[in-house]
């Protein structure tokens, strides 16, 4: 029985650590795991792998940032994971970013069975004596599936565990606690996922990449589309073809009295003198860019002066 | 274009490449490292891919350890090279032990606001890898660009004219002339496209898509937060109406660049000066020189020869000008850097006023 997401209710017993509470993934782990995925070999449901990040400093939220793909074998009776594929990876990253740690790992398919238990004591254990830390131990350990089954539609679940059962069978057995996560989101990863997502609607999925100026463009097109569908909706509504809605109504009338009201030739003389120094500035940037021509040519032409070294022997030589 | 490399065989050598075509989970993931990591502008990372037929298809990324302050000396950059060398061939071990796409393509890295051509660093790892493998590409991620829905992300590779001149390692005027090397002509930039797997379609398909709750419109509270939900929504931010901090700090790093190279022109006519001099010189010699052979001629007696000149005076070195070509490279970058930022400015600009005044 699987909680939603978004309002799952975490109840931990009083502990002086708080648990995590909160799991931030980044965009680019998801396309890794999509990528990999597709890369499963045939006697394999599923590929797991580790999952790299840093935990805040009150443990209440881990932030997962990479994560590689970990080879494994699962059979009807037993499951391998190659742990020293994993050592090996996790150093190499070490030496790339050694600000993220092991917190968690991740597979293809939304089922929790017992391997899935097996897994996720595995990367909590502690290590053994005297070699490095691997996993996630004392730090609980996240769990994040990604269904990729194409019949049902790309869910993402996250969870923590705590062991459950009785001491003989409590290595292949606990409670996975699924815990809200959300996907990181600031302003660079927007754009590179706008960028990304251009061609989503293409059949042949490629896309360029865009300027300034092209992006600009397409803006201002979806922004008179939008503001033509709005004032066909006010249209009917005003004819009585549709039904009035007040949230809407009160919606559009706030959006609207957003337009500042100034007088107009005081706008022209804020806005000409603005656009006059861009213009300097630009002239400016050309003029450099001209002169720096001029003088890489004139570099150049110092052979033709004959000022180099092959020439002074039969000028000298008069 | 591609070279031939000293092992001759001619079916491996493939067609130069003329467009470069990127896996979504690659632009992630350097969007990630160089968002992420501490100093902003020596990161770098590997890229892996293959090449065919003229279009190169960049499936992955990993990232290389970071490229320090104190790398200019050569002792210490052979020692971090190297490490970083061995970093790379292990990573790519493990992920050809996957069955990831073989191939190691090129390179990315980390720039800010496009300053990424006036260290020779950048220039002598591209050298060293399209000497071994002609196609490979340089990607540059722009932190400082690539903000109100934009993606700065650009493909280099060296020009054949530029590699021959390199190999000479001597950077002097007539190197430069015989080759054909202007600042212009240093790099080449290749276009850029992206291109998605079918589940990272579904991905972003199911990223742009609400949930759609249960009581629809009832009021504004959910419309605002159905708003802010998603990460693919489109906030049109690219309409603000300030040119942004990368503009300003494009012109600071013009201005530096600027006086960068005004040093180098200040070198190359001090030596130009020299050359002057002991021109002047040799050339007071040689009229001593022949005076006395014309007195000797007089008497009959032997010729002085008039080479010796070549051995009496030493003429100054000529000054490298390879800083000066890249920082005048540069500067030709910033300065189109300025003019494409002004363009959209003014067209936004100009839009505004037309709404007030009609």
């Amino acid at each position: 029985m699987v909680l939603e997401a978004k309002h799952a209710l975490h109840l931990g017993k009083p502990s002086s650590k708080a648990g995590p509470v909160h799991v931030v993934i980044d965009p680019s782990v998801l396309f890794s795991i999509l990528d990999h995925s597709t890369r499963r070999s045939e006697n394999n449901q599923r590929v797991i792998g580790t999952l790299l990040g840093i935990r805040s400093e009150d443990g209440r939220e881990i932030e997962v940032k990479s994560c590689f793909a970990v080879p494994h074998n699962e059979s009807s009776e037993q499951v391998e994971v190659e742990m020293e594929y994993h050592r090996a990876m996790y150093h190499l990253h070490l030496k790339a970013n050694p600000r993220e740690v092991v917190v968690g790992w991740y597979a293809t398919s939304s089922d929790l069975d017992a391997f899935s238990a097996l897994i996720q004591n595995l990367y909590a254990s502690p290590p053994e004596q005297g070699s490095p830390a691997l996993g996630t131990y004392p730090h609980p350990c996240v769990h994040l599936t990604v269904d990729t089954d194409v019949s049902t539609p790309l869910s993402i679940q996250t969870y923590l565990s705590s062991p459950v059962g009785i001491t003989e069978r409590l290595a292949d057995s606990c409670a996975f606690v699924p815990t809200p996560y959300s996907i990181r989101d600031n302003e660079a990863i927007r754009s590179g996922l706008k960028a990304v997502a251009a061609p989503k609607n293409d059949p042949s999925r490629i896309a360029g990449l865009f300027t300034d100026l092209q992006q600009l463009k397409r803006s201002t097109l979806e922004v008179l589309s939008m503001i033509e569908r709005v004032s066909d909706y006010v249209q009917n509504v005003i004819d009585g073809s549709s039904p009035a809605n007040v949230a809407v109504g009160r919606y559009l009338v706030k959006c609207l009295s957003l337009v500042p009201s100034i007088e107009g030739h005081e706008f022209e003389k804020i806005f000409s003198s603005h656009l006059q120094d861009v213009l300097v500035v630009v002239y400016l940037a050309n003029t450099l860019r001209t002169q720096i021509d001029i003088a890489s040519r004139s570099i150049s032409g110092f052979e033709e002066e004959g000022y180099s070294y092959i020439n002074l022997d039969e000028q000298l030589n008069v | 274009m591609s070279e031939t490399t000293s092992v001759n065989i001619p079916e491996l050598e493939s067609p130069p490449v003329e467009r470069v075509e990127l896996e979504s989970m690659l632009v992630m993931n350097i969007i990630k490292h160089c968002r992420d990591s501490i100093t902003n502008v020596g990161t770098i990372g590997q890229l892996v891919g293959i090449d065919i037929d003229g279009v190169l298809q960049v499936s992955s990324s990993f990232e290389s350890p970071s490229v320090l302050e104190n790398e200019e000396s050569a002792v210490n950059k052979s020692v971090s090279g190297r490490a970083r060398q061995a970093h790379t061939e292990a990573t790519l071990n493990r992920m050809q032990y996957l069955g990831a796409v073989t191939g190691h393509v090129g390179w990315y890295q980390g720039t800010y606001v496009g300053a990424f051509l006036n260290s020779s660093f950048f220039v002598e790892t591209q050298y060293a890898y399209q000497k071994e493998s002609p196609n490979s590409i340089a990607l540059v991620y722009d932190l400082s660009q690539s903000c109100n829905g934009s993606l700065i992300l650009r493909a280099f590779q060296l020009t054949p004219e530029f590699m021959a001149a390199y190999e000479e390692k001597t950077w002097t005027v007539t190197s430069l002339n015989k080759h054909h090397v202007s600042p212009a002509n240093i790099v080449r930039e290749l276009p850029v496209a992206i291109h998605n797997s079918h589940l990272a379609t579904c991905l972003l398909h199911s990223l742009s898509e609400p949930s759609k709750p249960s009581s629809l419109l009832s009021s504004e509270a959910a419309l605002d937060s159905m708003e802010r939900e998603l990460p693919l929504t489109e906030t049109f931010s690219n309409f603000d109406l300030n040119l942004g901090v990368g503009h300003k700090k494009n012109l600071e790093h013009l201005l530096e660049s600027v006086d960068e190279y005004h040093y180098e022109q200040g070198n190359v006519g001090f030596h130009q000066r020299q050359l002057a001099r002991e021109q002047a010189k040799i050339q007071q010699w040689l009229t001593k020189r022949k005076a006395e052979n014309a007195n000797r001629a007089a008497e009959n007696r032997p010729l002085l020869p008039l080479d010796e000149w070549k051995r009496i005076f030493k003429l100054p070195a000529e000054p490298r000008l390879l800083d000066s070509l890249l920082i005048s490279a540069q500067i030709r970058q910033h300065c189109s850097q300025v003019d494409e930022q002004s363009l959209s400015f003014v067209s936004k600009l100009s839009g505004v006023r037309n709404a007030y005044t009609s």
